[in-house]
C-alpha cells in the first residue's frame, strides 16, 4: 500500500470510523457518510499528514477513494 | 520586512496587565429549536446536532437590536463586579445597530456612566479576545482604570433566510466583563495574547455590500449583498489551523504546556471545529467550555458567554488556567491566556433576575 493510500484508509477509518471494507477504489466520499464539513475535516488532516495542499474539488462529495490517492500521489511525485 | 516579536517572548510588561473582576451573560428569550427550524431547508434535530452540535439558538424579537442585548449583559456584568466606576467601554460587534457611530458611547450613556472613553473593535467573531487586548492597553498605558468590554451581536436580522448552512448555525447573543489594572501574579489577570489576521481570506466570510464598496459601484451590487455569506470548507480549515498555532503561541508565551490548560474557551463556531482544535492542541473535551448546544454561534459573543454560562454553573474555579481562542472574518484570530479570579456572581443563560439598569 501506498504512503497516500495508507494515510487516506488510517485517516478514514480513524477520524471518521468508516469500516475498512468500505473503502475500495470506487467508492465515492459521499457514500462513506462523509458531509461537506467532513470532507472538509478529511482534506485539512490529508494536509497534515502528507504535507500537500488539498483542495476543495480534490476532496469532494463525488469523489472515489481511487481518485483521491491518485491526485495525492500525483501532487507528491 | 515584517517585525515580529519572538515567539516565546512575553507580550505583556511583568508588572501591569488587567484583571476580570466580573462577567456576565445574556441571550433573548426566545429559542428557535432544530425541529422550529424553516421546512424548505429539510434538516431534522439529529442532522443539525450531528454537523454542528447545536440543538437551540436564541433570536432577538422584532425591535430588540444589538444595543440592547449589550445593554443588559453589561448591566449584569457591573453588577456582578459590584458595580465600580468604568472609565472605557469597549463594544466588540460585526452586527452593530448602525453603521456609525460606534455602539460603545450609547451604551455607557444608557448605563449612566458618565463620559467615559468608548469606541468599538470591529474583529468580527475574534472581537471579545482583540477587545481584551484594547482593554489590557488602555489599562496598562493609563488611558483607563477600568474597562468595560462587551460583545454583543444580533445574527439573526443579517442572515439570507434562503441560506441553511449560515442559518442553522448563528444566534443572538452578548457576553460582558469587567477589567482592572492589576498585577500578573493575582488571580484574574490576563497574561498573554497572540493575535493575528490575514487579508487575502477577507472573501471567505463577509457581508458585500451596504458598504463604500456598494457605493461607488452600486451597479455591482444587489440587495443580497446585505446578507452574511461564508465558505464553510475552506473557513473550517483556516480557522481549525489558525486557532491552533495561535493557542499555541499564547502557550509560549505564558509559558504553559498543553496540559496545564485547566479550562479550554474557544469562540463557539461549531462543535466539530471546536474539537478538531482540541484534539490538535491537545486539551481533552472535558476541559473544555462550551454552551454551543444551547446557544448556537454568537459570534464576537460566544466566548464571554460560554465563560459566564460555566461560571454561573460553578464550572470555573479561582486559580484556573484559562485559555481563550477565536478566529473569526478578516480573516482575524487571537488567543489570550489568564487565570481565572474568585468571583462573587455570574448570570450566564438561565434566566436570572432582572437587573436594574438605569436606562437613559
Amino acid at each position: 500500500m501506498s504512503p497516500v493510500q495508507s494515510a487516506v484508509t488510517a485517516v478514514l477509518t480513524q477520524k471518521f470510523e468508516v469500516s475498512p471494507e468500505y473503502i475500495r477504489p470506487e467508492a465515492t466520499l459521499e457514500s462513506l457518510d462523509l458531509d461537506s464539513l467532513a470532507l472538509a475535516e478529511l482534506a485539512l488532516a490529508l494536509q497534515e499528514e502528507l504535507g500537500v495542499p488539498v483542495a476543495e474539488e480534490e476532496a469532494a462529495r463525488h469523489s472515489t477513494v481511487g481518485e483521491l490517492v491518485a491526485t495525492l500521489n500525483a501532487k507528491r511525485a | 520586512m515584517t517585525l515580529r516579536l519572538p515567539s516565546a517572548a512575553p507580550l505583556l510588561t511583568p508588572s501591569r496587565t488587567a484583571v476580570l473582576e466580573g462577567i456576565a451573560g445574556y441571550v433573548p428569550p426566545d429559542a428557535v429549536a432544530n425541529d422550529a427550524l424553516p421546512a424548505a431547508w429539510g434538516v431534522d434535530d439529529a442532522w443539525v446536532r450531528r454537523r454542528t452540535g447545536i440543538g437551540e439558538r436564541r433570536r432577538a424579537a422584532p425591535g430588540v437590536t444589538t444595543g440592547d442585548l449589550a445593554l443588559e449583559a453589561a448591566g449584569r456584568a457591573l453588577s456582578a463586579a459590584g458595580r465600580p466606576a468604568v472609565d472605557a467601554v469597549v463594544v466588540a460587534t460585526s452586527t452593530p445597530d448602525r453603521p456609525m457611530p460606534a455602539m460603545a458611547p450609547r451604551l455607557a450613556t444608557r448605563l449612566g456612566l458618565g463620559g467615559p472613553a468608548a469606541w468599538d473593535v470591529s474583529a468580527a467573531c475574534s472581537g471579545f479576545v482583540y477587545g481584551l487586548a484594547a482593554a489590557v492597553g488602555a489599562l496598562t498605558s493609563g488611558c483607563a482604570d477600568r474597562v468595560l468590554l462587551v460583545a454583543a451581536e444580533v445574527y439573526s436580522t443579517l442572515l439570507d433566510p434562503q441560506d441553511r448552512s449560515a442559518g442553522i448555525l448563528f444566534g443572538d447573543g452578548a457576553g460582558a466583563a469587567v477589567l482592572r489594572r492589576g498585577a500578573p501574579d493575582e488571580p484574574g489577570a490576563v497574561l498573554a495574547f497572540d493575535l493575528g489576521s490575514d487579508g487575502s481570506g477577507d472573501e471567505l466570510i463577509q457581508v458585500p455590500g451596504g458598504g463604500a464598496l456598494e457605493r461607488s459601484s452600486p451597479g455591482e451590487f444587489g440587495p443580497d449583498d446585505r446578507y452574511f455569506r461564508m465558505r464553510g470548507h475552506d473557513v473550517f480549515q483556516h480557522a481549525v489551523t489558525r486557532m491552533t498555532q495561535s493557542a499555541h503561541t499564547v502557550l509560549k508565551r505564558a509559558d504553559w504546556a498543553a496540559e496545564d490548560i485547566d479550562r479550554f474557551c474557544a469562540h463557539q463556531a461549531n462543535a466539530r471545529i471546536l474539537s478538531a482544535v482540541g484534539a490538535r492542541i491537545p486539551v481533552p473535551d472535558d476541559r473544555h467550555v462550551t454552551n454551543i448546544a444551547r446557544v448556537g454561534n454568537t459570534g464576537a459573543a460566544s466566548i464571554p458567554l460560554a465563560l459566564a454560562d460555566a461560571a454561573a454553573r460553578g464550572e470555573l474555579h479561582a486559580g484556573q488556567r484559562v485559555l481563550l481562542t477565536a478566529f473569526g472574518a478578516g480573516l482575524t484570530w487571537g488567543s489570550a491566556a489568564l487565570v481565572w479570579p474568585e468571583l462573587s456572581a455570574a448570570s450566564g443563560i438561565e434566566a436570572v433576575d432582572p437587573v436594574r439598569v438605569p436606562v437613559v
